[in-house]
């Protein structure tokens, strides 16, 4: 295989994508989000497109162009109607100062790397950075949810946990079988866009899309 | 035959986005499910007579799913036909408009659909598709009202159960990652060909995999703590939906931890996986009983105690011996029917009463002369009073847990379901009996969904003493492929 030509690369791109989860913490405008989700879909691709190269597995292609199509186009676009229908002074609030979020975030990738070597060995799969890397991606994901207030933010955490899943896939075992990879991705397109729905009908019930509001339901 | 239960639910989908007419759309709901059920009967006959059903790679369906399958059928069939009164009894009231019909078709037959899906599919990648399809697939249904109260248990539902259900998908990744050296890429996720390579797989990939996994589904089971979205779905959709919901969504949702389950349990041993799954009943039960005790609304009543009793279910499960896998799938079937029954109740009452309030229900024996002893009926079933259906079951399982000697945890959950059972009695009596409230007229409003509500009541009652032959065969049958009878 020739594999160990491109690790360089590979583990390269695999850093940037691990960025781009930086760039939407600190990211305090939904556009720069939106923008940042898009650049973390066409390094997927591209990453996707180098390990088809480097390995001659043409599913690679074809994940890469789903990549490219969803989540670096229309998912950020759905995002990005959203925001713009909903949204009314376009700036993100979280519950932690911008300090904690970083300082939280980079504990939980070292955290990812140390525990990722200690339980499934150093080294695993055929991208030794795959893997931390997407379970940095997975944690932080949650962290995003948790922690920005906005709806749609929580939509994008979703879709960076996602993203870390499928970060993992293709780093340890070229993905999953073709079928399930598809399915998943119709899975995350249709999810993606339901909740796109439910944001316009909460945004038009409540006048506001504030989460804080949802917390009539208990006992 | 598999792919034609497949097509059915998705072509009345399919249709009843063409159509706008409310009477023929319940007319094809109605016809479409009659025919699914017989699909599933027929493939229930083939699977049972002893071969499973297997279609090319993808469409394996044994003793367990074809169980599973006949059951989503069979309800399916009575939400649909409950559903046509129900659905003209909210737009009369100007709930919704009368346009909005179609889509409720549309979504709950693409929901039925993704279960089967999820029942059939040989991939648990594929199960992993379709596991998460039934909540995109619900998540409009439950804020079909549009008010805040439905939007906000929709939007809980959605966030909460995809983000579980992406701890599923990672389990599933662990274990394709486990797999792929062995068996190559096109059997990786394969469950029947991972049961007969258990042993070469990576044990801590294994068990981590299940970890995964066990959260993942076990959010859309709604085993404690990840329940938090299954009380505000179930009460704010409407009721048939929330009949499909607990009766067999639940179900479909713990079908995927068994499968897990049994290829990990193949490599690992059955102590580690069963232990997991027994604790997490545990737990589920525990957290049920408070709730069960202090509710006030009778739709969140009937969904904690479908978190209870799926509790039970993973218990039995978690004891694994022959006795407890019986009871486990025979609680399983009375679960699912006397529930869905018991939540066509509750939408008749809510609908009579116009209120989900307990306390502000009153004198339902007098107001409504079918509904109100059915209630009665099924409240003691499901809270497991003799000579119901469910008591057989539970009495099967605790014994067995006795049986294996584990007097603690059964004596513990016995306690517990002891508790819920007086919980749930006090709450039904209070809807029962007293004098109704002024402003609620004497009599029923829909003929048909009484009839309904009294025929699925038949078999909870008749289970309670006696087990047809056919049952029995069919949970002897279930309880093999635990063992690992691959036929």
């Amino acid at each position: 295989m020739e594999m160990q030509n491109y690790q360089g690369l590979v583990d390269f791109l695999i850093e940037l994508v691990l960025a781009t989860v930086f760039l939407i913490i600190i990211a305090r405008r939904f556009n720069n989000v939106i923008m940042a989700v898009i650049i973390q879909g066409v390094l997927l691709g591209v990453l996707c497109i180098t390990l088809g190269w480097a390995t001659g597995n043409y599913e690679m292609y074809i994940a890469a162009l789903l990549t490219l199509v969803v989540k670096a186009g229309i998912i950020p676009f759905v995002l990005n109607k959203a925001v713009h229908k909903v949204a009314i002074n376009r700036v993100v609030e979280s519950f932690l100062s911008l300090k904690l979020m970083l300082l939280f975030a980079f504990c939980l990738v070292f955290t990812s790397y140390l525990v990722t070597g200690q339980v499934i060995g150093k080294g695993s799969g055929l991208i030794h950075e795959a893997l931390p890397a997407a379970i940095s991606m997975m944690l932080i994901g949650l962290f995003l949810m948790i922690n920005l207030k906005f709806p749609i933010m929580q939509i994008v955490g979703l879709v960076v946990i996602e993203n870390g899943i499928f970060l993992a896939g293709i780093g340890t075992t070229h993905g999953m079988p073709l079928v399930v990879e598809l399915g998943i991705f119709m899975d995350i397109l249709v999810g993606v866009l339901i909740m796109g729905v439910l944001v316009f009908q909460i945004n038009r019930s409540f006048d506001t899309i504030d989460t804080k509001n949802l917390r009539n339901l208990r006992g | 035959m598999p792919l034609i239960l497949l097509a059915l639910p998705l072509g009345i989908a399919l249709l009843s986005m063409m159509v706008s007419n409310r009477r023929l759309l319940g007319a094809i709901s109605i016809v479409g499910s009659g025919m699914t059920v017989l699909t599933a009967l027929l493939i229930a006959r083939q699977v049972f007579a002893g071969s499973s059903v297997v279609w090319g790679q993808f469409i394996v369906i044994d003793a367990l799913s074809a169980l599973i399958l006949c059951l989503v059928a069979i309800i399916g069939l009575m939400v649909a036909l409950y559903s046509v009164g129900y659905l003209a009894h909210d737009i009369r009231i100007g709930e919704f408009s009368e346009t909005r019909v179609k889509w409720y078709y549309f979504w709950m037959y693409i929901f039925v659909f993704t279960m089967f899906l999820a029942l059939v599919s040989a991939n648990l990648g594929i199960m992993w598709v379709a596991v998460e399809g039934t909540t995109l697939a619900t998540a409009l249904l439950v804020g079909f009202y549009n008010k805040k109260n439905s939007l906000e248990a929709a939007w809980k539902y959605i966030i909460i159960c995809t983000v579980g259900i992406i701890f599923a998908l990672f389990g599933t990744l662990l274990l394709h990652y486990a797999a792929v050296s062995v068996t190559g890429e096109s059997g990786s996720l394969d469950w029947q060909t991972l049961r007969q390579v258990a042993e070469r797989l990576d044990p801590m990939l294994l068990k981590l995999a299940f970890i995964f996994a066990l959260v993942g589904f076990g959010t859309k089971v709604g085993l404690a703590p990840m329940h938090t979205w299954l009380p505000d779905a179930h009460s704010q959709a409407p009721s048939p939906i929330s009949a499909m919901l607990s009766g067999v969504l639940l179900n479909c949702a713990f079908y995927s931890i068994v499968r897990f389950h049994l290829v990990v349990s193949e490599s690992l041993g059955p102590q580690f996986s069963s232990n997991l799954i027994l604790i997490f009943g545990v737990v589920s039960i525990s957290v049920a009983l408070p709730f069960i005790l202090i509710q006030h609304d009778i739709k969140r009543l009937l969904a904690y105690s479908s978190i209870e009793h799926m509790g039970i279910i993973a218990v039995a499960v978690g004891f694994g011996s022959k006795f407890a896998l019986y009871g486990a799938f025979l609680h399983m079937i009375n679960h699912a029917l006397t529930k869905s029954s018991l939540f066509f109740i509750a939408g008749n009452v809510s609908q009579h009463y116009h209120t989900k309030r307990i306390l502000r229900i009153k004198g339902l024996l007098k107001t409504m002369p079918v509904t109100g002893p059915a209630l009665m009926i099924g409240g003691l079933a499901i809270a497991g009073a003799p000579p119901f259906s469910i008591f057989t079951s539970e009495f099967i399982i605790l014994s067995s847990g006795f049986a294996q000697g584990r007097y603690a945890v059964t004596s513990l959950i016995l306690i517990l379901i002891t508790l819920i059972f007086t919980g749930f009695i006090y709450a039904i009596s209070k809807m029962a009996f007293g004098t109704p409230p002024s402003r609620v007229k004497v009599g029923e409003d829909g003929k048909f969904g009484n009839a309904l509500i009294l025929i699925s009541l038949v078999p909870v009652v008749v289970f309670g003493v006696y087990i047809p032959g056919f049952i029995e065969d069919i949970l002897q049958q279930v309880t093999t492929v635990f063992i690992g009878g691959n036929q």
